[in-house]
């Protein structure tokens, strides 16, 4: 009576769009990033377990861009889905979910293994639905993951939360009157840029084509690299961003966090 | 707050403290104090009373709200061979603006279905919203660039956009002196290139809509303003040139380190006499006549429109008057009993000269400068006339200002179906971005009527006409 079909998720985030093609659609707090599944599972057991949970490699979660729609199994697809590319490269998962399942090995579990290669994917809907919809409608978007959860699911794509772990979302956005604000974080100045860049793009998603790699050294050099995209996209496409503001400090309590001002 | 001290009707005292070379000003009422968010947007007020050669006061106006730098809704004057010029003073939207047209048949009269098609038309022809800019109809040469700069909303105007008469219901004829296409960079001219004649997106708009009320049939009937008369308000500034002038002019200015020793470095200005201030001033000029261009073009627009749609000569669409909201001006005023040369920024306010004022055209001198006050897509605008008052250097305010982040007022309205809703309250709307929509919402702003109410009280300006907007148009 104690098992359960469980699953291990992360939440994620994306400035999803507000239409979709014609499918069984998850609702947009169900969609989620699983990295193990249990099958039917003994609950209590795992939460007993879960004391020497395997470290995250990551504290702030990681962020990526939905690149292409896939439709799984290859053969005789049930479910349509948003493949997603890795913005800090894939180790970080891959090495987390080959932790995660040779811990749950050790401990007696027996998730489900996939063959070949971890496939970062969110699912976003269930058949019926037609493939050449989905692929001529699909447009980047970018994302990021936060709150890792243990699930029980509970059939037609709903699931019940058992258990969370917190990772932190990049970057969050804040309250201002007039313009748009953000607390951005990272590990480092890198990082701050690519998170910066990130909360922009989910006001304009566009901008996941145009994201910079510069090297950067201060607080300032990010806030001058991300004007010169801004400036850049303004002269492609059109900007919603006037300019991001040289405004406040980095804080450095244990990780990098900046409040982002953008002038819209 | 508790630091505020009437003075005068509408008006508050902010006693001057620490390093603030002047006081503080505040235009607004106790019935806005307690509704706005004012600890910020007070903080900035005395942040720019520090500033070198700020003389007088520095002022808020009752749509103040928390701006880069300066306060969205700040007035600060400083002498002209002593003081700075501080981009953060002006805003990265330079010379954002509003103009009144008045097409005189009353808005009454045009049936449901025109009016339908009239806003179709317009959502056709001007272009808005983001990546919209790219479709103006020629790309501007350095030639044209040149001459633009040189001549103001003359250009357009000669270039077949507009009338000659329609300079001389412009503030400073639609030309600020002074701009020079050296101090702009390649990479502004390049921004700007296609955005002549577009709204953009953020809370720029067109509407349409009717004279709802009569305040000064005086005034009114001197511009010939009438009840019902069909009135258009037109939002928008200098696009991404001015834009990137701005932060141009932010990164040079930190760069050269001039926000050192600032209270705050968004402050960050230059001596005006120095070869950076007078690089900023004149690129600023070119941002500014760049947006009195763009805002005869996208009149010429709308009088395109309502010429297909209504068959009315487009001359028959009067310009009334076109203001800037953020800009920074030399200007002549009286102060401790003589006359003062001082370089005006205003950022988030209206020039606001009363009747007799020299630099008027003989139409206004003979009332005071109308003053144009945009409230939101549902509720109203103001127009009103400048009464001249030097104690905010002959400037009223700007707006409703807002009252709701961009992030609640989208929270609020997700998933409710937001253009039917505006229809239910006779408002149809028409945007590229359903997301620009739920931003600008009529809730995400204060009241406008209080607001222009404070500025009246204040003797800033008087109200003139409300105008109730049908048709709008937003980025």
């Amino acid at each position: 009576m104690q098992n359960k079909r469980l699953f291990f998720g992360f939440e994620v985030v994306s400035p999803w769009p507000e239409e979709m093609p014609a499918g069984r659609l998850l609702l947009e707090p169900d969609r989620h990033l699983t990295v193990a599944f249990l099958g039917s599972a003994n609950l209590p057991q795992l939460i007993q377990s879960l004391g020497s949970f395997p470290p995250l490699p990551f504290r702030i979660g990681l962020s990526g861009i939905f690149d292409q729609p896939i439709f799984l199994p290859h053969r005789l697809p049930n479910v349509a889905a948003w493949h997603i590319h890795w913005l800090e490269g894939e180790e970080p998962l891959c090495q987390f979910q080959k932790d995660l399942i040779a811990w749950l090995k050790e401990n007696d579990f027996h998730p489900r293994e996939q063959s070949g290669e971890f496939l970062p994917h969110v699912t976003i809907a269930r058949k019926p639905f037609a493939i050449h919809e989905w692929k001529e409608t699909f447009e980047k978007r970018p994302l990021f993951i936060r709150n890792l959860h243990l699930c029980e699911s509970l059939g037609s794509s709903r699931f019940h939360v058992c258990w969370s772990h917190p990772v932190l979302a990049p970057f969050e956005e804040k309250e201002h009157t007039a313009d748009i604000a953000f607390r951005v974080r990272g590990n480092s100045l890198q990082d701050l840029h690519l998170h910066a860049q990130l909360a922009l793009s989910f006001h304009y998603p566009l901008l996941v084509d145009h994201f910079s790699q510069a090297e950067v050294r201060s607080l300032d050099e990010i806030v001058q690299s991300l004007n010169a995209m801004i400036g850049k996209i303004d002269q492609e496409l059109g900007s919603p961003f006037k300019a991001v503001s040289y405004h406040g400090n980095i804080g450095t309590n244990e990780i990098l966090d900046w409040e982002m001002i953008v002038d819209v | 707050m508790s630091e505020l001290e009437l003075i005068a009707p509408a008006t508050y005292l902010l006693p001057k403290k620490g390093g603030m070379r002047v006081p503080g000003l505040v235009i607004a009422n106790e019935d806005l104090l307690k509704e706005i968010e004012i600890d910020r947007p007070l903080e900035q007020v005395c942040n720019v009373a520090h500033l070198p050669g700020i003389v007088g006061y520095s002022i808020a106006m009752p749509d103040i709200h928390w701006g880069y730098g300066f306060p969205i809704g700040g007035v600060a004057a400083m002498d002209a061979d002593i003081g700075v010029i501080s981009p953060g003073g002006v805003g990265y939207d330079i010379n954002c603006g509003v103009r009144l047209a008045l097409f005189d048949q009353p808005f009454e009269s045009i049936d449901e279905k025109t009016r339908g098609e009239l806003l179709k038309k317009l959502f056709e022809r001007i272009p808005s919203g983001v990546g919209q800019g790219q479709k103006a109809e020629r790309s501007l040469s350095d030639s044209d660039y040149r001459s633009l700069l040189e001549e103001g909303a003359a250009w357009s105007v000669r270039q077949g956009y507009g009338y000659p008469e329609d300079l001389q219901h412009m503030e400073s004829n639609g030309k600020i002196e002074g701009a020079s296409l050296e101090a702009v960079s390649r990479l502004a001219r390049d921004r700007g290139r296609l955005q002549l004649g577009s709204i953009g997106s953020g809370n720029h708009f067109v509407e349409i809509g009717a004279v709802q009320k009569i305040f000064n049939p005086e005034v009114a009937n001197a511009w010939s303003i009438l009840l019902d008369q069909t009135y258009i308000l037109i939002h928008s500034g200098s696009r991404g040139f001015g834009h990137q002038i701005c932060q141009d002019t932010l990164d040079l200015f930190m760069k050269k380190g001039l926000d050192k020793g600032l209270i705050d470095r968004q402050l960050v200005a230059a001596p005006i006499q120095s070869e950076e201030g007078q690089t900023y001033f004149a690129a600023m000029a070119a941002a500014a006549n760049f947006a009195f261009n763009n805002r005869q073009q996208i009149l010429a627009g709308v009088r395109e429109a309502f010429h297909q749609v209504l068959k009315v000569e487009p001359r028959k669409v009067r310009l009334l008057y076109d203001v800037c909201h953020n800009i920074a001006k030399f200007e002549e005023h009286d102060f401790e009993g003589k006359k003062r040369k001082l370089c005006v920024h205003r950022k988030g306010a209206t020039r606001a000269y009363g009747k007799g004022a020299k630099e008027l055209t003989d139409l206004f001198r003979g009332t005071g400068q109308p003053v144009l006050v945009p409230g939101d897509m549902g509720r109203a605008s103001h127009l009103m006339v400048g009464e001249g008052n030097l104690l905010t250097w002959c400037s009223a305010c700007h707006g409703a200002g807002r009252a709701r982040s961009r992030v609640k007022s989208l929270d609020a309205w997700k998933g409710r179906d937001i253009l039917q809703h505006m229809k239910s309250q006779g408002v149809s709307v028409m945007a590229s971005s359903k997301r620009t929509i739920a931003e600008e919402m009529p809730d995400a702003y204060k009241d406008v009527d209080a607001v222009v109410q404070a500025t009246q009280e204040a003797g800033l300006a008087r109200k003139v006409a409300r105008l109730k907007p049908t048709l709008v148009i937003k980025g």
